[in-house]
């Protein structure tokens, strides 16, 4: 036996309104984007604009094909069916709304924000000034949302 | 006593220490470069985080807490992967099906390959592929790691089940995750047995449902477990359905082999095939699924102009009919749905090569069929007239049926140890072969 167990609460809001804190920071002090964990946060808000994009926010570990569990064995259920992300798509979506305007193009939106993640990370192919003030304000909106 | 947050602050340096000593050293098929890296990156972003948190800011302690722990698992998990305990050859093809299902856009790269180590533990029931989740986690690049039974190293053939486990990698990718689920909501799970989670759990407690199903629902039913509240109680209705959909993306990929790792590992966790799971619908129901899958697929085809060839191939197929449940409520979608189910999948998988499975040849099929008979490592070797050696490319996955027709053969003149160990040579010939074709061809 180990000498404590614990419910992992899920993080996933938690961590996203502090990686989009982060990264809206950015924006004023671009050099602190550069340095290698500052990529953690960055590759985190471009991977969750993917999962918005396809509407692909199916995310449960799985066990293995061959892990028969009998129910007598296994903790209480559920622990997976929660809808982690219900709150971060909700965000998602305000966010963008807010920044990009209502009838933005969903994929366009995305895209956008996720050039201007990329012009933090590699100081390359910088977006247009409206893409970047846009971007920190979707950001910024995003982390407030989940607040 | 220390703090939390100080005790935290000391485990990243221990945490660095670690990452230091362990994977400086080379672990995994391409060295551990990037694992280094990547794990370097997540500690500092923790340690600096750690940094700026307040030592009064329980709920940011526990969190961080949670994250560097996740962190030291994943670095003993690699750690244990340097000790080769499995198929290496197996491996190497595997990977190159699963770096092309699992490539996908980041920030930098808009067709990053996964990074994939390997390790093995436990036995029958250890495969897996574990994917990091995709949802807000301390990490940058998703690292995914292939997990083999330490009991069945060698056993290339059972290996076939992997196949299974990339369709979890495959739905784990945003972009496939749309496109995979459009087609089996299409034509799975709209209509029938798997419509909603009330229709799925109205046929497990259905009058007809089979002895084995009632008791296991019985005993569950005295604790309070009902129809009603089967699934989100007890067990997950979504994890049903992504299970269901990774056995036709196994199926797609690995064809005739798949088929029969999954008959022959299920059923022995299961004899019976009455036994649903927390996250795994009835054996009995995948098994017969996945019958009518090949078939429709024109896997089990013994349209073969050699006799013994022919022979072979419906003894092994007759041997895998022969696992089938006679109880239609075992069948829980028509042949139409799975027709089209598994042929969708195919057409997305042939937009991935090498992901989906290719038709073998009868000339390949049974050279390699000869070659084990022979007790001969299946490869595209051949002498021919006049001492004449000619090389050409063959598929590993064709080289696994040969050993599964091998295997089912009548009478059985070699063990099932040893098809697999020719098989799993084989394969490590063959990519010599395939090396000095390129070679030669250029």
């Amino acid at each position: 036996m180990s000498t404590m167990s614990r419910f992992e609460a899920d993080h996933s809001e938690e961590l996203a309104r502090r990686f989009a804190h982060l990264a809206a920071a950015y924006f004023d002090h671009p050099s602190d984007a550069k340095v290698p964990a500052a990529r953690i946060p960055l590759e985190n808000l471009f991977r969750m604009l993917q999962m918005f994009r396809y509407d692909a926010f199916s995310d449960e570990p799985r066990s293995g094909i061959l892990e028969m569990r009998g129910f007598d064995e296994q903790m209480p259920w559920p622990v997976s069916d929660e809808q982690w992300h219900s709150r971060i798509e909700a965000a998602l979506r305000t966010a963008l709304n807010d920044a990009f305007g209502n009838n933005a193009n969903k994929d366009e939106a995305v895209d956008a924000v996720q050039a201007a993640l990329r012009w933090l990370a590699t100081n390359a192919n910088a977006p247009s000034p409206d893409v970047l003030q846009r971007t920190k304000r979707f950001l910024e909106r995003f982390s407030a949302a989940l607040t | 006593m220390r703090n939390a947050k100080e005790f935290l602050t000391q485990e990243c340096g221990n945490l660095s220490a670690v990452l230091e000593e362990t994977l400086r050293f080379k672990y995994g098929l391409e060295g551990s470069k990037e694992f280094f890296e990547e794990c370097q990156a997540r500690l500092k972003f923790l340690a600096g985080e750690l940094t700026g948190t307040p030592e009064t800011n329980f709920d940011a302690l526990q969190k961080l807490s949670m994250l560097l722990s996740e962190l030291a698992k994943l670095i003993s998990r690699m750690e244990r992967s340097s000790l080769g305990e499995y198929s290496w050859p197996f491996v190497e093809e595997l990977k190159r099906i699963a770096v092309a299902t699992c490539t996908e856009a980041t920030l930098t790269d808009p067709k990053t390959p996964p990074q994939i180590f390997v390790l093995s533990g436990g036995g029958l029931g250890s495969y897996a592929i574990h994917v990091e989740v995709n949802r807000p986690s301390g990490s940058r690049m998703r690292i995914h790691s292939i997990v083999f039974p330490r009991t069945l190293k060698h056993f290339v053939l059972l290996h076939s089940i992997l196949g299974h486990e990339l369709g979890h990698a495959i739905w784990k990718c945003s972009q496939h995750q749309k496109a995979v689920r459009t087609i089996v909501n299409r034509e799975l799970f709209s209509t029938g047995h798997f419509a909603n989670p009330p229709a799925t759990a109205a046929w497990l407690y259905a009058n007809g449902a089979p002895a084995g199903v009632k008791k296991i629902l019985a005993g569950l039913a005295g604790r309070g477990v009902t129809q009603g509240n089967f699934f989100g109680k007890i067990a997950s209705w979504p994890a049903w359905i992504e299970e269901i959909t990774c056995d036709f993306i196994g199926l797609v990929t690995f064809g005739p082999s798949f088929v029969a790792a999954e008959s022959n590992l299920l059923y022995s966790c299961n004899p019976d095939g009455t036994l649903p799971g927390p996250q795994h619908p009835p054996v009995g129901c995948r098994g017969n699924y996945l019958l009518t899958g090949a078939s429709v697929r024109g896997y089990d085809t013994d349209a073969f102009a050699d006799a013994t060839l022919k022979r072979a191939v419906e003894a092994f197929w007759t041997s895998m009919r022969g696992r089938r449940q006679i109880d239609p409520w075992f069948d829980v979608f028509t042949p139409d749905q799975i027709r089209n189910t598994a042929n969708q999948l195919a057409v997305l998988m042939d937009t991935l090569p090498p992901a989906s499975y290719p038709m073998p040849d009868e000339r390949d099929l049974l050279l390699l069929v000869n070659q084990l008979a022979r007790g001969v490592p299946p490869v595209g070797y051949e002498i021919g007239a006049g001492q004449a050696v000619s090389c050409r490319p063959i598929d590993f996955r064709h080289s696994l049926y040969a050993g599964w027709i091998t295997a089912y053969t009548p009478p059985p003149e070699i063990s099932f140890a040893e098809i697999n160990r020719l098989c799993e040579h084989g394969i490590m010939q063959q990519r010599a072969i395939d090396m000095q074709l390129s070679a030669s061809s250029t």
